[in-house]
């Protein structure tokens, strides 16, 4: 009786699938449906029911890209076919690694069935087996609108100090056009192929560090040894395949994001807006966990060399940063009385900053000026060799990460009162980016950058669109040195629609405004913006389709929860010149809220006070 | 007369060895014969990328109509590589006495970590003399010859 319970307990006992052979394997994909499995179209590069991936030679069969059982059975039989060792390099084992370990594992196929290190041409690509995986961010770049909105990279780290010779991963569109109404149009609109490529860091730390001087942040994701490989192994099959690229939504952060929701399941793009945006990739990161621990094991700066410079310069007493001044000004800098006054320490410190600021002056300078600038460095750095080693201090920032930026999508409801008016409901939503009086943490300081960007007015059941700006960027471009050189002009750009003020009636208009200007830093929390604008727009009242305005701008940040800003306008067009007095705070400027007040007189007194929901 | 012409098959052969040997064991400029001088590093379009074969140098066999494979692989041609993109810097953290490009090129060169600080002495010292009467456009390559000449001791450059 015993034995007959017991015989009868171990026919329920599950007993784990084992394939010996490529028809029994064949049936246990049936059986289990592991061709519907979500890994399984993930490793495909599905979205929905179509891969994305554009190269036939990612698909062993000819209905891969749409058929992921037969890619399936197809994969399969190849596993099963001996590769000769000629080929070796092109068997599904060495092309498709991660492919090729989920299969064994998942029908438990013995682990010796293939010595993966065999795959000489693999090992070729990747040198080291990677200690771990950081995501990196290249902060945004307004010289460029396909930079606007930063750029991420993956970086593959063999565990050495520096990382620069560590493999990078980079994501981007190929052979694009240098006519830019060509790159724009085939940006947005999927004329171009895009993919995978990789360089040794330096490259990278180069081109965006030194030549775009753009700060980069580096997030080392909380991976085990499994998730590494299985990261670099799938790397290793996209490499050389090709996707259609989409600026606004399959970018490189839709196409990392995909790679890293191989071992985070956590979403790492907003699925319910019809863009990807790199930061929204880091702010989900920064929620996300992997297999219950932390996404992110690590942030780091790694500052441009203007960053560089900057921090060099205000670390110098008083005495060197005068003399820097004078330096830098002068046909012969170290030919400067003030120069050779100071101590070997400070001299030390003056040239370690000229090095930095001659080099991130270079980046702009015509080819003439480069010659004169690569004169003063050499002279600098045979100074330098003259003094003693001394090793700098690292450099140390309080910026915070681009995670606890606030974020990107932006809806205020207010109330405004008026003279005119009395009391009236605003709303503004703003789909991307941020103001002026937003938070600044991993955004370029004193700037504004927005798109689609609607402001309207509710009064007495009537809406009136005060302003709807498709693009609108402003950039201060504040020097924090006061140095000579190192100041570029402030700038504006926008077009959408507006009103020609604030109290007329029927007088929306399509227009284009452009603007240049100084500014300047009064002190370490408050700047002083002089612009002049000019604008053509349709005809609204009598005003004609051109018309200008110069502005006097303060920015400060009062203290860590208050910020303020105050413009005062002189506005002028054909008919008319008037006075627009604007002086509008933010408080508390957390990531998702703020609250703000704003006075305003044109033509009449207004104030507005609004609570913003960021999301 | 057997020996004479014995004796003479010998020496040509002994020359013809020689001077394969010589040719073999002569000394290749990778900075200068390994095609790096004809590489572009363009400048990145942020958020662009300019192509798989301009990227993709680092972690393949250098390529360029003037390579020949078996003279132009190995470490000192990936030193160049590095120093080509990083010389300024290199040549900056030469002064300063430290920095992390100096130190990956020694690293490079197989330079044990315990060996740096001497060796950056001794560049430091040798380059001085030089970058005064180097012209700007041999200064990276100069900085180059310096740099393997001093570390030499280590384990790639010879």
């Amino acid at each position: 009786m015993k034995l007959i319970l017991f015989l009868t307990f171990l026919v329920f006992i599950p007993i784990a699938a084992q394939a010996s052979s490529y028809h029994e394997s064949i049936k246990l994909i049936h059986k289990q449906k592991l061709y519907s499995h979500q890994h399984w179209h993930k490793l495909l590069g599905y979205k929905s029911q179509k891969s994305l991936i554009t190269s036939t030679e990612f698909f062993l069969h000819e209905d891969g890209n749409i058929n992921p059982k037969l890619e399936l059975e197809e994969t399969i039989k190849a596993l099963y076919t001996p590769p000769l060792d000629e080929e070796i390099n092109d068997s599904v084992f060495c092309k498709f690694p991660a492919r090729s370990k989920w299969i064994i594992k998942q029908l438990s196929l013995s682990k010796n069935l293939f010595n993966f290190n065999r795959c000489t041409k693999y090992r070729e690509w990747l040198t080291y087996k990677p200690k771990s995986i950081s995501l990196i961010f290249a902060t945004g770049y307004l010289e460029n609108p396909a930079s606007f909105y930063g750029h991420l990279l993956l970086k593959l780290n063999s565990g050495e100090q520096s990382g620069l010779l560590d493999t990078s991963i980079n994501y981007g569109a190929i052979e694009t056009d240098s006519n830019p109404i060509l790159y724009i149009v085939n940006g947005l609109f999927g004329g171009y192929q895009s993919s995978f490529t990789d360089s040794k860091f330096y490259f990278q730390s180069h081109s965006y560090g030194d030549y775009d001087l753009r700060d980069m942040w580096e997030y080392e994701l909380n991976l085990n040894d499994d998730e590494i490989e299985l990261l670099t192994n799938h790397l290793w099959e996209l490499m050389p395949v090709r996707n259609t690229y989409y600026f606004l939504n399959e970018n490189c952060a839709f196409h990392i994001a995909k790679l890293l929701n191989l071992v985070i399941t956590d979403p790492l793009i907003d699925n319910y807006t019809p863009w990807v945006m790199p930061l929204a990739v880091f702010k989900n990161l920064s929620k996300a966990t992997i297999n219950k621990r932390d996404a992110i094991k690590k942030v780091s700066f790694l500052p441009s060399r203007q960053s560089r410079f900057y921090q060099k310069f205000s670390k110098l007493n008083q005495e060197s940063k005068i003399t820097l001044s004078n330096m830098v000004d002068s046909h012969k800098p170290l030919s400067h009385k003030m120069y050779s006054s100071l101590s070997a320490e400070n001299k030390i410190e003056v040239l370690n900053a000229l090095f930095d600021y001659y080099e991130f002056l270079q980046v702009k300078a015509d080819d003439e000026d480069k010659k004169n600038l690569e004169i003063h460095k050499k002279s600098v750095i045979i100074e330098r060799f003259k003094l003693p080693v001394k090793i700098p201090k690292p450099y140390q920032t309080d910026t915070l990460a681009p995670h606890y930026s606030q974020n990107p999508k932006t809806l205020r409801l207010g109330v405004s009162y008026s003279e005119l008016n009395n009391t009236m409901l605003t709303i503004r939503l703003r789909p991307v980016y941020y103001d002026l009086l937003g938070d600044e943490s991993g955004r370029l300081p004193n700037s504004s950058l927005s798109m689609a960007d609607l402001k309207i007015k509710l009064f007495n059941s009537s809406i009136t669109v005060e302003r709807f700006d498709i693009v609108s960027i402003h950039t201060l471009n504040i020097s924090p040195t006061g140095l000579t050189r190192d100041s570029n002009y402030a700038w504006a750009l926008n077009f959408g629609i507006d009103r020609t003020n604030k109290i007329c009636r029927n007088c929306s208009r399509a227009q284009a405004t452009g603007g240049i200007g100084k500014s300047y830093q009064l002190s370490t929390n408050t700047n002083l913006s002089f612009m002049a604008y000019a604008s053509i727009h349709s005809q609204g009242l009598q005003e004609g389709i051109v018309s200008g305005k110069l502005e006097a701008l303060s920015l400060s940040q009062i203290n860590k929860n208050w910020k303020s800003l105050v413009r005062l306008n002189y506005n002028m067009n054909n008919s008319d010149n008037w006075i627009k007095f604007t002086w509008e705070n933010s408080f508390l400027n957390t990531t998702d809220r703020d609250v703000r007040f704003k006075y305003l007189y044109e033509k009449g007194h207004e104030a507005v006070i609004s609570y913003s929901h960021y999301w | 007369m057997k020996k004479s012409i014995i004796s003479l098959a010998a020496i040509l052969t002994l020359s013809t060895i020689n001077i394969n040997t010589a040719q073999a064991n002569q000394k290749l400029n990778p900075w200068t014969e390994c095609g790096i001088g004809a590489m572009i590093f363009p400048s990145v379009p942020a958020g662009a990328v300019i192509s798989n074969v301009i990227w993709d140098l680092g972690t393949t066999a250098v390529t360029s109509n003037l390579i020949s494979p078996e003279t132009c692989e190995g470490g000192e041609v990936h030193v160049v590589q590095f120093m080509k993109q990083t010389h300024k810097a290199i040549e900056e953290e030469t002064a300063i006495g430290e920095g992390e490009h100096l130190t990956t090129v020694l690293n490079m060169l197989g330079c044990d970590s315990k060996s740096h600080k001497n060796i950056i002495q001794n560049v430091r010292n040798d380059y001085s003399k030089v970058i005064d009467s180097t012209e700007e456009s041999n200064r990276a390559e100069t900085l180059y010859n310096v740099i393997t000449t001093n570390a030499s001791v280590c384990g790639i450059a010879s």
